[in-house]
């Protein structure tokens, strides 16, 4: 892992196009600034990792689903 | 949409979809949507079929080469007053240019055999660009798992 120090007004760049600035530190919170393409989603880790295994139990349980699907279809008639 | 119903004639067809679950399906141009910035954590598929399942109110969204399939339900059948803004790189990203441009789908997902969607980051599809992406509300009212509950008479 890369460690730089920072001060508050400062920023790191990722690649040519992703830009994180230190706006400021407040006790033990920093407060970050984030600039990237729009195909670069940014959000807090572990929201990303919650949403992940919520996709991956609705995503990868294939044979599951299309018996579901079934039974969702009859409970909607 | 009527091209959005069901699985393609042969002769709009232009892609067959094998999947486990499903069978080996057909699809045309227009129920396939390119997900830029795949789905959350997910960024390896980019390329998914809609399928509405059989006139009634819930679709599939399937990738297009691999075993990756999701149970989706119009935002409005899965929750009450629901809503949010969507961010200005959304909007770029979908090439929307007013909300009635985009459709929103909750993700079904089935927990010890209680049904739930995902309040928290609903997929958003623009039939117009045929673009799509899961898209994260910034609002802690809604949640990853919302029950799903049938209402009376509907």
């Amino acid at each position: 892992m890369l460690v730089l120090r920072r001060k508050p007004g400062e920023a790191v760049m990722i690649g040519e196009t992703i830009e994180v600035q230190v706006l400021g530190v407040e006790g033990d919170t920093v407060k970050l600034g984030f600039s990237a393409p729009q195909n670069i989603q940014i959000m807090r880790k572990e929201l990303m990792e919650s949403i992940l295994q919520e996709n991956l139990k609705a995503g990868k349980n294939q044979i599951d689903q299309s018996q579901l699907l079934h039974l969702l279809n009859r409970f909607t008639k | 949409m009527d091209d959005m119903n069901q699985t393609a004639s042969s002769k709009d067809a232009i892609r067959t979809v094998n999947s486990r679950a499903y069978g080996s399906f057909q699809v045309t141009e227009s129920q396939i949507y390119h997900f830029p910035r795949g789905l959350i954590g997910l960024h390896e598929f980019k390329d998914f079929a809609l399928i509405q399942v059989d006139d009634g109110p819930f679709h599939i969204l399937h990738a297009l080469n691999d075993e990756l399939s999701f149970i989706l339900l119009p935002a409005h059948l899965g929750a009450e007053n629901y809503g949010f803004q969507i961010d200005r790189p959304t909007v770029e990203l979908l090439a929307i240019r007013q909300p009635e441009d985009v459709n929103t789908f909750l993700i079904v997902n089935a927990i010890d055999d209680e049904l739930f969607v995902n309040l928290k980051a609903p997929v958003l599809a623009a039939p117009g660009s045929r673009r799509g992406c899961q898209f994260v509300i910034d609002d802690p009212a809604y949640p990853i798992r919302h029950p799903l509950i049938r209402k009376e008479g509907s």
